[in-house]
């Protein structure tokens, strides 16, 4: 256990350590960058069993069925892996057209 | 004999997987994934999951049930998560796989008894927006349209 875990009092708190990532999408029509951050929780948040998750910058997958890339695991590499897996198995479609008015 | 067939089964599902795979089957909630398939009322097709969903042959599995309903024109489904405890992100992208699937030959996919860590899971990557959840299968069958949409 390392000692800045020990900041925190309480779960719900969500103490973190950061990490960061970058990766270029390839697809045809250009690559695409992809920022990745990885956080290291003190103690699982709410809701999650795992200290690692790992979330993409940008949605995948805009026309179908838009979503966030993400991974959690028991290390930043079972996490990182994980949302990579995503970010480059279902295409970016660039943003969401504005609603008419 | 029970313990032997899950030691097979276990041992199996690992020489199924890629080396980084491995791992995350061996962690502490791996479940061996059960999927029993019902009819709801109008065709709807419901599929009960139960254990856990992770990267590599649940996937696949999860993924062949849906084609196979695509193979005898049912396009209207539910996933019943009720009884799974726990997915990884490879699950989520399985969702979303067969929901676009689902979608792209007319019908559509609910899920229902989302609980936990499965209902925090869709909420991170924003699947919960897309992909609409209902608390029980019923429930979710009620909200689907009374007639089949047209593909």
């Amino acid at each position: 256990m390392n000692d800045w875990q020990f900041a925190q009092e309480n779960p719900a708190e969500q103490l973190a350590q950061l990490y960061f990532f970058s990766i270029m999408k390839r697809q045809a029509g250009g690559d695409i960058p992809f920022r990745i951050t990885v956080k290291e929780f003190a103690a699982p948040p709410p809701g999650q069993r795992l200290r690692f998750f790992a979330e993409a910058d940008k949605p995948v997958n805009q026309k179908t069925a838009s979503f966030v890339p993400c991974g959690w695991g028991n290390t930043v590499f079972n996490a990182l892996v994980d949302c990579v897996r995503l970010i480059r198995q279902f295409p970016y479609e660039g943003e969401e057209p504005p609603v008419p008015s | 004999m029970k313990a032997k067939s899950h030691r097979f089964r276990r041992n199996r599902q690992l020489q199924l997987c890629g080396p980084g795979e491995i791992s995350r089957l061996e962690g502490v909630n791996n479940v061996i994934l059960e999927i029993t398939k019902g009819q709801l009322k109008d065709g709807i097709a419901v599929l009960t999951l139960r254990g856990s969903i992770h990267t590599g042959p649940d996937c696949r599995r999860v993924e062949q049930e849906v084609e196979d309903l695509l193979r005898s024109n049912q396009t209207r489904a539910i996933f019943d998560f009720t009884g799974i405890t726990h997915i990884d992100s490879a699950a989520i992208g399985t969702v979303v796989r067969c929901y676009s699937k689902l979608k792209n030959a007319g019908g559509m996919l609910r899920l229902a008894g989302c609980n936990g860590m499965i209902d925090s899971s869709l909420k991170l990557t924003k699947v919960d927006k897309v992909i609409a959840i209902f608390p029980t299968a019923s429930a979710a069958a009620e909200d689907f349209p009374q007639t089949k949409p047209s593909a």
